[in-house]
């Protein structure tokens, strides 16, 4: 046997270069999510061709705008993931908040704005509910929020007598139609939601990386039993988590209101949630907590709007499109993981 | 006589009782500043709950405890540690997503307006990991990339962040290699030199009475003796920890040699190990020593079909069986106890009942449809025969001591009439009077003509219970020699060889 060559038992703890290595090991996780993103992109530009409708700035500026409720609510999604949790309950929310506004004006003279208002604070209170629930009833989220999923759908079915809910022609104003025009005037041509989104955005993965709270969401998604012995106030924490994912909601409800043009619909936005979830998995968020980061999560929005809008293009059929939707999510994930699981230990 | 000057912690008259049982009666224990103070005893004599008790996670019935003089009664772990009492656990407690900072800092951030101020967080780390001599060890990295001896390390660092005082250290090197271990006892003498009180707590006599400056000797819930290291042996100390003379430490069970059963060939997996040939024989022991890290691990994967075979073959009975997975090795009789006995080897949640009988469930079973009677009373005879202590073949794994659950894991191999034994850490975590029933039980395997082939860190173990060592370095596996040609030096000099200078292999 020779004496060169590294030893064994130093696994992966040699000091000093890791520090760089492990900045580039961050970065290229972002750079699977993202590879995926032109690869698709690519796909249907070839698949397209003939038309030309997919590569037009136009298609691109409603890709955008498509993207901005998903992103939204996929932002309290990612913050709930990483720490472990799920919830179930945003596409019903999503709805109930779509009523409350549209209630809000017709039924009680609320002026637009006020409206929005309400419905995001209606959002804050099924989220601090799902934190109140998980956190008191030590109960899994993934129950509890299944629960309140039908909950609140009742609730939005209830208040509007189960139709939807149009506000007076003249409460809608110029302003809440440009708010996810697709060619907005001013705003260097982007949506206003856009922007809001993207601020919101660079908000939260700012305070996740550098907030006490935010190093607690990751702990208590890496291992929940040594965040509580170093003192961490999980339930507390927890609470928050959820707290934040309503408003995050509360947020895309909003919007949601605002697309539908000032219309409550009580069936909206159904199945939103299993979108947002794949989004935030997709780029590189892990279902079994630790792991997550809003960068990905917005490429994983992107993706999944892309897949969507790509495939109304291609003329392929409704049914068809469901199928490969769900393939290449399956296949995205899949893929994402091999590769990680190359890369080398990482976690656990 | 002790003064108050160097006395740190006082434990009184504790008790403490579970329903009817009595865990901890009257025990008395002193801690001074500055030593380190062994508390050994075999599992379930109460250690552990001495230690709740100590760290806030239970309240005694009875008995007082002072802390620096003043009076001491935590409601609580995080109480515990804000008074300055911190645990190092067995099972190591970090977060793996996490920098080796944020572990090191989880709980006690300091930040203004909820945002982390890093530039204090990045120095108090350094300051720690340079006190701690481990100043290699980047705070930058992730915690789940280092070893286990690394993170360790965080946890200790954890503590002395929190200003701990009083350090108990559980079973701290169950996990760690010789190297690590050896850093170890630095840094802990490191710590006792800053004054810290420090509680060590570890099944390894030897290593007691290298660390050690005094000793207390738990026993059915008392203190039974206490004193200073010095010019006490260790054959002294399993006696007071036993209760009675210990005769043999390593109970031979005659077996005789039969012949070649399991044969290995240049046997190669992805990346450990490179290549192992052995031919092993029925009725015999077969020891595998190494470092850890060297492939030994993955040798017993590789040939339980666990990992993949890239090279070589593996013949068993004669015949080739490279390509193969664990069903069909436990269909050819063969059965392989984990290292990892919480993670992989057992479901610690199951019963006993269903944990013996994984491989073999079929056993009791017809149309699919089990024979609940007939399982109860072979497993309760399982139970008897290994004196597995519990109460009764359903009661959960997990519930039972480390000791008690390696029996059953061991167990689960006889259950399903295993020729071939592969046993990876056998007594790793398990009290003296376990591992000697465990030694006896492999014995008790090759009288009856199988054959056992044993990875094991501990090693007089090896020497005293094995017919014949290999030793795994760096993916190759030495020839297989009578053990009366190994000792332990010749050991370590063969697992280490082809190594590089050892200060370029100091990992954290």
């Amino acid at each position: 046997m020779n004496a060169s060559g590294s030893p064994d038992f130093v696994e992966s703890s040699r000091g000093r270069r890791v520090g760089m290595g492990q900045r580039l090991a961050r970065f290229r996780r972002m750079l699977g999510p993202f590879f995926g993103l032109i690869l698709i992109t690519l796909l249907f530009a070839v698949l397209t061709r003939a038309s030309g409708s997919f590569m037009t700035a136009y298609n691109w500026r409603t890709i955008g705008v498509q993207t901005v409720i998903t992103a939204t609510a996929a932002l309290g999604m990612t913050i709930v993931i990483i720490s472990g949790g799920i919830d179930l309950s945003v596409g019903s929310a999503t709805a109930l908040v779509t009523v409350v506004c549209a209630l809000a004006v017709k039924d009680h003279g609320l002026s637009s704005s006020a409206a929005l208002l309400v419905g995001v604070l209606v959002g804050v209170v099924c989220g601090v509910l799902n934190g109140a629930l998980v956190v008191g009833l030590r109960v899994v989220p993934f129950i509890i929020t299944l629960g309140t999923m039908k909950v609140f759908r009742g609730l939005a079915k209830w208040l509007s007598s189960s139709t939807s809910v149009d506000i007076p022609i003249g409460a809608r104003t110029d302003w809440m139609r440009e708010m996810l025009a697709i060619e907005p005037k001013g705003w260097l041509g982007i949506a206003p939601g856009i922007w809001m989104v993207l601020g919101l955005a660079a908000l939260t993965a700012t305070f996740m990386h550098v907030s006490i709270f935010g190093r607690h969401v990751y702990a208590i998604g890496s291992n929940q039993a040594t965040a509580t012995l170093c003192g961490v106030k999980v339930g507390r924490t927890k609470l928050w988590i959820y707290g934040l994912a309503g408003l995050a909601t509360g947020l895309a409800g909003v919007l949601q209101f605002l697309y539908l043009r000032g219309t409550g619909d009580p069936t909206t936005a159904d199945g939103l949630e299993l979108k947002v979830i794949a989004a935030v998995v997709i780029g590189g968020g892990s279902l079994a907590g630790g792991e997550g980061s809003i960068l990905g999560t917005l490429i994983g929005c992107l993706f999944m709007s892309i897949l969507d809008n790509g495939c109304v293009h291609t003329g392929i059929s409704n049914a068809s499109q469901d199928v490969i939707i769900g393939s290449i999510i399956v296949a995205a994930v899949t893929i994402d993981r091999l590769r990680r699981s190359a890369e080398g230990p990482e976690g656990e | 006589m002790m003064n108050d000057e160097t006395r740190l912690l006082r434990m009184e008259g504790i008790s403490k009782r579970y329903g009817k049982t009595p865990a901890l009666e009257g025990v008395t224990f002193e801690l001074r500043r500055g030593e380190v103070h062994a508390l050994v005893g075999e599992n379930g004599v109460g250690k552990s709950t001495l230690m709740k008790v100590l760290s806030g996670a239970t309240r005694p019935d009875s008995g007082t405890m002072e802390l620096d003089g003043s009076p001491y009664a935590p409601g609580g772990p995080r109480e515990a540690l804000s008074r300055g009492v911190a645990m190092i656990y067995q099972e190591v407690m970090i977060a793996p997503h996490l920098t080796v900072e944020a572990n090191v800092n989880l709980g006690q951030e300091t930040g203004r307006f909820g945002i982390v101020r890093r530039g204090v967080h990045a120095s108090r780390v350094r300051r720690v990991l340079e006190l701690l001599d481990h100043g290699e060890i980047d705070p930058r990295e992730r915690a789940g990339r280092l070893n286990p001896a690394g993170r360790q390390i965080v946890e200790i660092a954890r503590a002395l962040v929190s200003d701990a005082r009083v350090l108990v250290f559980d079973e701290p090197t169950s996990s760690l290699n010789d190297r690590d271990s050896e850093r170890l006892f630095s840094v802990i003498s490191r710590l006792r030199s800053e004054g810290l009180g420090i509680v060590y707590i570890s099944h390894f006599l030897n290593e007691v009475s290298r660390v050690a400056d005094r000793y207390t000797v738990l026993r059915d819930g008392r203190s039974v003796a206490t004193g200073t290291m010095e010019g006490v042996s260790t054959q002294r100390l399993a006696s007071l920890m036993v209760g009675r003379a210990l005769t043999e430490l390593f109970p031979r069970v005659a077996h005789e040699r039969g012949e070649v059963i399991l044969k290995l060939e240049g046997v190669g997996g992805r990346r450990r190990p490179i290549a192992a040939s052995l031919e092993a024989h029925r009725g015999e022991i077969v020891g595998i020593a190494g470092l850890v890290g060297a492939g030994r691990t993955e040798l017993i994967r590789a040939i339980y079909g666990l990992d993949e075979v890239r090279r070589g073959s593996v013949r068993i009975r004669g015949l080739d069986s490279t390509r193969t997975n664990p069903s069909i090795r436990i269909a050819q009789g063969m059965g392989m106890l984990s290292e990892d006995r919480k993670g992989e080897g057992l479901a610690l949640g199951r019963s006993i009942a269903d944990n013996l009988t994984y491989p073999a469930m079929a056993k009791h079973a017809r149309l699919g449809v089990l024979d609940l009677r007939s399982r109860r009373r072979e497993v309760e005879g399982w139970i008897d025969r290994f004196r597995i202590k519990c109460r009764g073949g359903s009661e959960p794994v997990g519930r039972l001591s480390g000791g008690n659950q390696q029996k059953v894991a061991i167990a689960r191999l006889f259950h399903q009439d295993a020729d071939i034994f592969l046993l990876d850490e056998p007594t790793r975590g398990v009290d003296i009077a376990s591992k000697v029933e465990i030694y006896r039980l492999i014995g008790e395997a090759a009288a009856r003509g199988s054959c056992v082939l044993m990875v094991s860190s501990y090693l007089p173990e090896l020497l005293g219970i094995c017919d014949r060592i290999a030793v795994m370095s760096r993916g190759m596996l030495s020839q297989a020699l009578p053990v009366e040609s190994w000792s332990e030096s010749r050991i370590m000099e063969t697992a280490t060889s082809g190594e590089p200078p050892a200060t370029e292999g100091s990992d954290g």
